[in-house]
């Protein structure tokens, strides 16, 4: 019966079929956009580059942090005071948690336990238990919190704190702060390199990123475009992708020469920024033009431009599947 | 006009680039000349001289001095006809693509981290040139609800918006010779 059901299906119906398993089979990226004017997350589908699903979220989402382990994705809705959970598997939001504050920036722990939320207005930052959703702890560390990251050993969090100009390590044990260094004017995104030796801080007002050794402390800064926002580490370590919002660009940083040897034109007011592993692309939100750009970092080249939604931010990692 | 005046005089304390609220927001308006793109583009890039274009500024007062990153910087200081400064920061003036890039320092608009770009390009007919500004900022209260009247994010968008739609009016009439 099977086989005969099977033999009767045309030949493009049964090709379609088959690519819809090969995408399945490979697990595929995607990408989870918050767009901050339309209340809304944009999926977009990796391989294919297109945008699978809109997804209805709180107001005014903003942050991203995405655990592939817990199959959830968190969304950070700065002015709804609330995060949306979603569930990356059906994309569909399947929890609101209350936020009593301005959430912002978000990060999942290396382990998966734990999801900090940083609170812009109320300048803490809050761990939640990813099993129950439940409050573990909070801290006050430093005035507007924003970008936050893990290390890979998940034994402490990074966190930038915009608005008195430096970046807090905390021990996620103790929940106590460890170090304190100060970085240039108004700190905002933050990333580790994937051995977690090196963190990167992008400072808006002085239009550079320090670059901090996480063993030492020691730190050391690389001028970049106007207003720069995010930034991200290429999987091999060796480069940073930084989004200058009022250039209208994106700053490629060779960690080595630690310089600037490319810019790259993008969308307008780029804000959030991904490199992806597997296609070695980066993908950059542009606020201005609610879109995502993607760049091909072998050329060093934007290859395409992903109509999104209105104002596209996507503050954090914001790519699932890696 | 009227309007735009009304707007400005609302709110009565300099207001500073530090502390911001956590949504930006965005203005963007957009008028079609009949005039030469080089025409409009000298008006719009001669950052000392806005009156000339502009119906809510008096004067406008040309500055040069470092700014806190300790590079060489233009400012200029706008005298509104409302009463009422603002002081605004030239970040770019880029004659090749004909794009301006400013951001307010302090003023009377009920805005904080105010950026801007004018972008001026030929078409879409013959002849014609358009004109595209864009406001980025945030509203002036950056804590939790309750928002305090005229701190919010909707009086920093009819603020922005009014200058614009102003502005950009008078530019058209300014340029095209009437």
């Amino acid at each position: 019966m099977t086989d005969m059901t099977f033999l009767i299906v045309p030949r493009n119906v049964l090709l379609v079929l088959l690519a819809c398993f090969s995408i399945k089979s490979h697990a595929g990226s995607y990408a989870y956009i918050t767009n901050q004017g339309a209340d809304s997350v944009s999926v977009i589908d990796l391989s294919t580059n297109h945008v699978i699903k809109n997804i209805q979220v709180g107001k005014a989402p903003v942050g991203v942090a995405i655990s592939n382990k817990l199959g959830l994705a968190y969304i950070s809705n700065v002015d709804g005071q609330s995060i949306s959970v979603i569930d990356i598997k059906s994309n569909s939001v399947i929890k609101t948690l209350p936020i009593h504050g301005s959430p912002v920036g978000l990060a999942v722990s290396s382990d998966n336990r734990t999801l900090y939320v940083a609170d812009w207005t109320d300048d803490r930052i809050i761990a939640i238990d990813t099993a129950d959703n439940s409050l573990q702890q909070e801290i006050k560390i430093g005035k507007a919190p924003a970008g936050m990251v893990v290390s890979p050993d998940s034994r402490t969090l990074y966190i930038a704190c915009r608005d008195s100009n430096d970046v807090v390590a905390i021990d996620t044990r103790s929940f106590k702060i460890k170090n304190r260094i100060a970085v240039g004017r108004h700190p905002f995104g933050i990333s580790l390199s994937p051995d977690g030796k090196s963190l990167f801080v992008v400072n808006v007002l002085s239009n550079t990123v320090t670059i901090i050794d996480t063993d030492t402390m020691e730190n050391d800064s690389i001028k970049v475009g106007a207003h720069p926002y995010c930034i991200s580490i290429s999987s091999n370590g060796k480069t940073a992708y930084v989004t200058d919002t009022q250039d209208d660009d994106v700053s490629v940083l060779d960690l080595t020469q630690k310089k600037v040897i490319a810019t790259i034109p993008v969308g307008e007011v780029p804000e959030g920024i991904s490199f992806e592993a597997k296609s070695t692309h980066v993908y950059v939100t542009n606020w201005g033009s609610n879109s995502v750009s993607v760049i091909d970092s072998g050329s060093n080249q934007k290859i395409m431009e992903i109509p999104t939604g209105d104002k596209s931010r996507a503050f954090g990692e914001f790519i699932s599947g890696e | 006009m009227k309007r735009i005046f009304a707007l400005l005089t609302l709110a009565l304390l300099p207001i500073s680039a530090m502390a911001h609220g956590p949504s930006p927001q965005k203005v963007e308006k957009e008028v079609v000349i009949k005039a030469d793109p080089a025409k409009v583009w000298d008006l719009i890039k001669d950052f000392g001289n806005m009156q000339k274009w502009h119906p809510a500024v008096e004067s406008d007062k040309l500055e040069t001095k470092n700014d806190e990153n300790g590079d060489p910087a233009t400012y200029r200081l706008l005298t509104l006809k409302g009463g009422g400064t603002i002081y605004e920061k030239l970040r770019s003036a880029d004659d090749k693509d004909m794009v301006l890039k400013y951001e307010i320092v302090e003023g009377v608009l009920p805005v904080t981290d105010y950026y801007s770009k004018i972008s001026v390009t030929a078409g879409p007919g013959a002849g014609e040139t358009t004109v595209t500004w864009m406001g980025r900022f945030y509203r002036v209260y950056r804590l939790n609800p309750p928002i305090p009247e005229g701190q919010d994010d909707e009086s920093a968008i009819n603020a922005v918006t009014g200058v614009y739609d102003a502005g950009l009016a008078n530019l058209k009439k300014v340029a095209e010779g009437q």
